[in-house]
């Protein structure tokens, strides 16, 4: 019912016909009150320069509204009948993985279903943005993505933190992606002097793991730019011209030779030209030439000596005329939320793999670039679209294609989103460390980060048979279910207060972040209230708990 | 996508396994009996060798060229086959092992290497290849067997996940992975390597009696239930079927074997007391117990700068592990049926760089087959003089896989069901099998 009254108020501020959306007197009453005080009390809604804040809601309303339409098209073209909105609960649980790398606990959840404002849906990813989870989870996420060689490399481990640190400040202070991505590849680089003319690199208060993860070489920085920030994958044409993408071995090390300044030997040599041009790398000496650096789309580089070479790809690969830095932030961004994106793998275009729903892709880029690569606004307007606040449940068999968004796919968690929640799950309390050194600490949180480390889709990624073993007899999971080890489960057990339902429904709560079915309640209970396998209520509560641990539904993201 | 109903009835029995365990005497018997039984499947073993071996310092030496470096070549016990002066116990071994030295591929890049060598494809849109140990132990494994058909010994991922996993074939084809670390560089000799290769977490912990197990496993299949009726998915399908084998392994009395400790030490020393020695060691008790497929990995070949050096200490590793390995086969009787493949993704630039290393080099280099099905005692292929190109027929990945299928008594030409719905042979149809390496 929330979801239809808010596809209608949206509807009508834009102008839509809502006629499909089934609305009644009462609701379209609401909704015409609700419009005028948003015009009429904007500047008190949103306190702060309000004329932005509201060209911003906009923004993100219009969004909204644009991939719900394009996506009620494709579905209808394809017949597909998309599942049931989400409930609160369902909504809540996935929303916090999603923004703030957790699940709810039983408070935060208690009081997000209780809550009758209308747009509490909305509210709560405004405010989620703003909380240390989001800053947490998306440096966590980025870090992983750009610089996935420094989590278990053990030498890179230490700038790596510091990068994800520095992400870290960067969404913190709402950086534009193009800002961001601008200062990851103008990095300091080894051998540059810092402000009081020394040889040491600021490897705290810059992206500087970036390139060290990229070894300081030109190709692979080059390779790893493309990837990530064009979702062009050019490594191969390294060593011959790509198969898929338009990329030739010359156009790879032309692209290489922006960054020539990363190499020792020309850091910090005065002749520009050596700094645009770079050896191609071959056995055979015929092919080994030296090219000079050149866009592959052919624009010509502007060039001035005082300007770095890296500058100015920057200057290319941000600028609203290169369309491939939008469109491949939106398609991972459109995946963090769904799993998958429009294209995928999304770093492979090419014949094999068409983009189903390009004028979606186009809108939201567009987007994006109009809104200045503001993060917040993609993220508001994706979270607020009809595909996200669908339920994970198949009500159609038309919706069994997970590239397809017509019910919510159901997607592994990160190693850290998993134990995370476990942890807020079981009331573990980590052992207190500074942020620096919590990456390198030792105990349960660095065992379940190396064991469920994985790079593989969030909708396909396999469960091992060790993982497997690790969340039924493991220690962690073994004391977190057990009376005498675990303060949580003493101390529901044991409260006097509560029923074995009230008990049971707060273990659904606090795993689930849902109350037992009608059915599920009457088994557990009876389950308990015959005192499981040993006439013991508390043991049996015990194994309740073990079992909504190591179900899937705790496991998995939907 | 339930879990079967299986798995409670091993729950009831695992009460039963801890004392049968117990009485490992029987075990011995068991691997005697699994070499003499006529019916018996073969086995192959893949030596992994993460971040490009040189190949050109240890199967295909250039003495007297700049390229060739500061090593010798060493005879071995079979004249056609020579190798380089750090793999001296191989050498003993040089009947059994087949060089091939006219490896060629395009592939310079570790992530597309490891997965074009590794799945025998290369990364194509949304196609996902699987593995060679899940692609071929599906071939010759037992679906019903309690050990897993598939153990992978300390893989390193990282290059190319996809290329260490089942792919289209399913969770069910997932290797059983120990001894994984993350370590891309070579192994640390005299670590305590026992607990890394054992299989961790194997036992239910001591303060849950068996009939709370089962019953916790009661409860936890109808929350399965519930879920994947509603919201039919592969990772929960992927989760429910990890804790299906899970059990099954807890139960199989096979699990033992991955407890090296009742090894004499004077052969685990052989082995060389390091991860991969120890899971040479742990690749043989595997075999004996029927596990068709184990792959051992051992890094560390990324030899940029400091080459020979680097590959000297590598050697040490890799000819320890594996000449007891093919030794300890032959004894047993386990290597006719039992095929060794040796190979990483690409070779090392002939041309030794400025900091005394070599580059990655995918167009000329070698790769090794030895044991069961292969004629060993000979060397097909050969590089020019410099090392630098393969003179006469190239042998392309698909070539080397296809031979070890004809090894193994796999058609290679048959087809699995792929994702995007197309069938995909085995290895892709243009491969030529190598026939005079096929005993």
């Amino acid at each position: 019912m929330f979801r239809t009254r808010m596809l209608l108020l949206l509807a009508v501020f834009l102008s839509v016909s809502p006629s499909s959306w089934g609305q009644t007197p009462q609701i379209q009453a609401e909704i015409d009150a609700q419009l005028k005080a948003l015009r009429t009390a904007a500047p008190l809604a949103f306190p702060g320069p309000a004329s932005s804040l509201v060209a911003e809601e906009l923004a993100i309303r219009a969004l909204t509204v644009r991939i719900d339409r394009h996506l009620d098209a494709f579905w209808a073209k394809n017949k597909i009948t998309p599942s049931d909105v989400a409930t609160d609960d369902e909504f809540l649980r996935r929303l916090m993985l999603d923004l703030a790398g957790r699940i709810p606990s039983v408070a935060e959840s208690r009081a997000f279903v209780a809550s009758t404002d209308l747009r509490k849906r909305e509210k709560k990813v405004a405010e989620l943005l703003t909380k240390n989870g989001y800053l947490n989870h998306f440096s966590t996420t980025l870090r992983q993505l750009w610089a996935p060689q420094t989590i278990d490399n053990q030498q890179l481990q230490f700038v790596g933190n510091q990068f994800e640190g520095w992400l870290r400040g960067r969404l913190r202070d709402n950086a534009g992606l193009d800002a961001i991505v601008r200062e990851v590849l103008t990095a300091p680089t080894l051998f540059a002097r810092n402000r009081t003319g020394g040889m040491v690199a600021d490897t705290a208060n810059t992206p500087f793991g970036f390139n060290q993860a990229n070894e300081f070489k030109p190709e692979n920085v080059a390779a790893s730019a493309s990837r990530l920030f064009m979702g062009i994958k050019m490594e191969c044409a390294q060593c011959h011209d790509h198969p898929f993408a338009p990329i030739s071995r010359d156009q790879f090390w032309e692209t290489a030779a922006f960054f020539a300044e990363l190499q020792p030997a020309i850091a910090n040599s005065n002749d520009a030209k050596a700094k645009r041009e770079i050896r191609i790398q071959d056995p055979d000496p015929k092919k080994a030439k030296i090219v000079e650096a050149r866009f592959f789309d052919e624009t010509e580089p502007n060039f001035k000596d005082d300007v770095s070479p890296r500058s100015v790809f920057v200057d290319w690969l941000v600028s609203p005329k290169n369309k491939y830095f939008a469109r491949n932030a939106v398609q991972r961004l459109w995946a963090h939320f769904f799993g998958l994106g429009f294209i995928d793998p999304i770093d492979e275009p090419g014949l094999e793999n068409p983009d189903l729903i390009p004028e979606l892709v186009d809108d939201l880029a567009s987007t994006f670039a109009e809104e200045k690569f503001n993060l917040r606004i993609l993220i508001k307007a994706i979270t607020r679209s009809k595909a996200y606040q669908l339920s994970s449940r198949q009500t159609d068999p038309s919706q069994a294609n997970p590239r397809h968004f017509a019910r919510m796919n159901v997607r592994a968690l990160s190693a850290e989103q998993l134990f995370d929640s476990l942890a807020l799950a079981t009331g573990f309390l980590e052992p207190n460390v500074n942020p620096q050194q919590r990456a390198f600490a030792q105990g349960p949180r660095r065992d379940f980060l190396t064991k469920f480390a994985s790079t593989e889709r969030a909708t396909e990624r396999q469960t091992s048979i060790l993982q497997a073993l690790t969340l039924m007899n493991g220690k962690f999971v073994n004391d977190q279910t057990s009376l005498e080890r675990s303060q949580f489960l003493a101390g529901l057990t044991d409260a006097p207060f509560l029923d074995v339902e009230s008990k049971i429904e707060i273990l659904f709560r606090t795993s689930l972040s849902r109350s037992p079915t009608s059915q599920e309640a009457e088994k557990f209970s009876s389950y308990v209230l015959r005192g499981g396998t040993d006439n013991n209520e508390k043991k049996a509560l015990a194994d309740v708990f073990w079992a909504l641990l190591n179900s899937s539904e705790f496991i998995l993201n939907h | 996508m339930a879990i079967s109903p299986l798995s409670r009835r091993d729950f009831l029995r695992l009460s039963s396994v801890g004392a049968l365990g117990a009485s490992s005497s029987w075990l011995p018997a068991l691997a005697a009996d699994a070499a003499a039984n006529p019916e018996r499947k073969r086995a192959c073993i893949l030596l992994w060798m993460n971040g490009g071996p040189s190949t050109i310092d240890m199967f295909d030496l250039k003495v007297g060229h700049a390229n060739g470096g500061p090593f010798r070549e060493i005879a071995t016990s079979a004249p056609e086959v020579k190798l380089g002066e750090h793999l001296p116990k191989l050498a003993r071994h040089g009947k059994e092992i087949a060089v091939v030295r006219s490896m060629s591929t395009k592939e310079g890049d570790h992530g597309r290497a490891t997965y074009y060598l590794r799945t025998g494809n290369l990364p194509m849109g949304a196609l996902q290849f699987p593995t060679l140990g899940s692609l071929l132990s599906k071939e010759i494994g037992d679906p019903r067997s309690e050990l897993p058909n598939f153990v992978s010994v300390a893989p390193f991922r990282q290059f190319a996940q996809g290329a260490f996993g089942p792919g289209f074939l399913g969770p069910q084809y997932a290797p059983l992975v120990v001894g994984e670390n993350g370590r891309f560089g070579a192994p640390q000799p005299n670590e305590n390597v026992d607990n890394a290769l054992k299989v961790q977490d194997l036992d239910r912990p001591t303060d849950i009696t068996t009939q709370q197990a089962e019953s916790r496993f009661d409860l936890l299949q109808d929350l399965e239930r519930n879920f994947s009726d509603e919201r039919p998915n592969l990772v929960a399908r992927s989760h429910q079927t990890a804790y299906d084998r899970a059990l099954r392994l807890m139960q199989s009395v096979g699990a033992k074997s991955f407890d090296l400790s009742t090894e004499p030490d004077k052969l685990r020393d052989s082995y060389g007391r390091n991860v991969f020695g120890q899971g040479c060691l742990l690749a043989r008790r595997l075999v004996e117990r029927g596990v068709p497929f184990i792959e051992v990995n051992l890094g560390g070949w990324d030899t940029h700068a400091n080459n020979h050096d680097q590959v000297k200490n590598l050697c040490g590793f890799l000819d320890a592990g594996w000449a007891s390995l093919v030794g300890d086969l032959k004894d047993r009787g386990l290597l006719e049926t039992t095929s060794i493949i040796w190979m990483g993704e690409f070779g090392r630039t002939p041309k030794i760089n400025q900091g005394r290393g070599r580059d990655h080099f995918p167009n000329a280099w070698s790769a090794v087959l030895a044991g069961g099905g292969i004629k060993g005692g000979q060397t097909i292929g050969k590089t020019s003089e410099d090392g630098s190109t393969v003179e006469g027929e190239p042998t392309q990945v698909p070539d080397l896989l296809a031979t070890l299928c004809k090894a193994l008594g796999i058609n290679h030409t048959k087809t699995n069901n792929s994702n995007v719905g197309r069938p995909i042979r085995i290895v892709d149809k243009a491969a030529k099998i190598l026939e005079p390496l096929v005993a």
